[in-house]
């Protein structure tokens, strides 16, 4: 297998990382999008490289991070794209929601293989309609080399990440692609469902992990 | 020695070609469907028969030589796989026109096989060299081959057509086959495919509890990798962060057409 093979392989389970998107607004709007990555790559590094606090802990502060700056709601709706609007109000919320739990909890899981990284900003790709693409590369650890890409969008003054790009998988495309035929099947209902069943087997991995570590 | 070149090496090729064509021979028979993946139901039959295997053989064994080996041994042992596969690389970047990269390439192999003691240590990527693994599927992609139907292989795992096509010209290319007789070569590719296997024992392990669909999870991740690396946009990684390319916008992806998206964000 070629390297990049293992790269894909190992850099989809990238992680927090993917949390690492806009921390604050940046204060000039011509480099807002990649000054904003830029702080929250920092930010997001530095908890993950923190010594003595609790995974846990260390956990929530990423979800934190994450549940502030990513923009949920376009990306649910680019997630489910069409049937979107066949879901109801209720629907929708609900999606969102369990969406965003879902993301935080398979992706927060054993952090402890992201210590010794750190995240470089490589670049900005203008994208259509306003939209702006950040490049970055992982450096050292387990990932060392992967490339992450952010793809950036302006909605009421802040910029927030609607996308993660890792090795050239996007995140939002790759769910797309999971959830279709569910909902094509068994309608929000079903995906719903679906998801909820997901959640909770996360949370009883991580609680058993934890468990594990502990003991 | 001209015996050994005529026999060993095509006859892996033959190999894989005979393989690829009964695969081929058999899904135009089967009912297909639009889209990448017209062959989706004998690719899931194979997929499935890979998981088994691999939950049945490849991963207890891999999960023993975790045991066993230590960290940074598997590492090794990774690079030194990667090493042994760099002329075939080199081989890619001069048939893509990738002159620069192919020279790079060269002497990646050349320090990373002596410096790096026999490619056990990839001093070029320490060095901060970047890297470029091309293969002969992406090779064919730069002179215009579309991908083709995705394709699920035995043991291998997630190809396409072409990726297959390319995977057969690789074996065929590497120079190994044509000195090292096969019951060498074939316990060598197997160690690599175990030691990955082991590398990334706890991914694997994790995307399989969290995939809703595990089979879609793959072809998405598999066909967008590709994708991204054909057009540059993950070419030439190393240490330093230097990236070329861009990655290519993806219009449907994040934007719907406005009729699609009335009433979405009105009755909010």
């Amino acid at each position: 297998m070629a390297k990049s093979r293992r790269l894909l392989i190992s850099a989809l389970w990238l992680l927090p990382l993917v949390w690492a998107a806009p921390l604050a607004m940046a204060d000039s709007a011509s480099d807002a999008p990649r000054a904003v990555v830029a702080k929250a790559l920092a930010e997001i590094v530095a908890v993950l490289n923190e010594k003595g606090t609790s995974e846990e802990s260390r956990r929530d502060r990423i979800a934190e991070i994450a549940y502030a700056n990513f923009d949920f709601d376009t990306m649910s709706k680019l997630v489910i794209a069409r049937p979107w609007r066949k879901f109801t109000k209720p629907e929708r919320a609900e999606f969102i929601a369990e969406f965003k739990t879902h993301l935080a909890r398979s992706y927060g899981r054993r952090l402890s293989r992201y210590e010794g990284v750190e995240v470089r900003v490589t670049g900005e790709v203008p994208e259509q309609r306003g939209d702006v693409t950040i490049n970055s590369q992982v450096m050292g650890g387990q990932f060392d080399g992967a490339v992450l890409a952010y793809r950036m969008r302006e909605k009421d003054g802040d910029w927030l990440a609607i996308d993660v790009i890792i090795e050239g998988v996007s995140l939002v495309s790759n769910f797309r692609s999971q959830f279709k035929p569910i909902v094509a099947q068994g309608g929000a209902a079903e995906l719903l469902r679906r998801l909820k069943d997901k959640n909770d087997v996360l949370r009883d991995e991580i609680e058993a992990e934890q468990g594990g570590g502990a003991s | 020695m001209s015996a050994a070149r005529k026999s060993v090496a095509p006859r892996q090729a033959l190999l894989w070609l005979a393989l690829v064509s009964t695969l081929a021979v058999g899904a135009t028979g089967c009912a297909s469907k639009p889209g990448p993946d017209p062959w989706e139901g004998m690719n899931r039959g194979i997929f499935a028969f890979n998981e088994t295997a691999d939950h049945w053989v490849i991963e207890p064994v891999a999960k023993g030589w975790r045991f066993v080996l230590p960290d940074f041994a598997m590492t090794g042992l990774d690079n030194f796989f990667k090493n042994l596969g760099t002329p075939v690389e080199i081989m890619n970047n001069f048939l893509q026109g990738e002159v620069e990269e192919g020279y790079v390439q060269t002497w990646r192999f050349i320090l990373n096989s002596t410096v790096g003691v026999a490619g056990f240590v990839d001093v070029a990527w320490l060095a901060g060299w970047p890297d470029y693994p091309e293969d002969f599927g992406l090779t064919l992609g730069t002179w215009g081959v579309p991908n083709g139907p995705y394709l699920v292989l035995p043991i291998f795992g997630a190809s396409t057509v072409r990726d297959t096509g390319g995977l057969v010209v690789d074996i065929a290319a590497s120079p190994y086959g044509y000195f090292i007789p096969l019951y060498v070569t074939i316990p060598a590719r197997a160690t690599d495919l175990l030691n990955t296997r082991a590398l990334f024992h706890e991914e694997i392990t994790q995307s399989r509890e969290e995939a809703f669909d595990f089979y879609l999870f793959v072809r998405s991740a598999y066909l967008q990798n590709r994708t991204a690396r054909l057009s540059g946009g993950l070419s030439g990684r190393s240490r330093l962060g230097v990236i070329s390319g861009e990655p290519k916008s993806d219009e449907d992806l994040y934007y719907l057409d406005d009729e699609e998206w009335d009433g979405i964000d009105g009755e909010e």
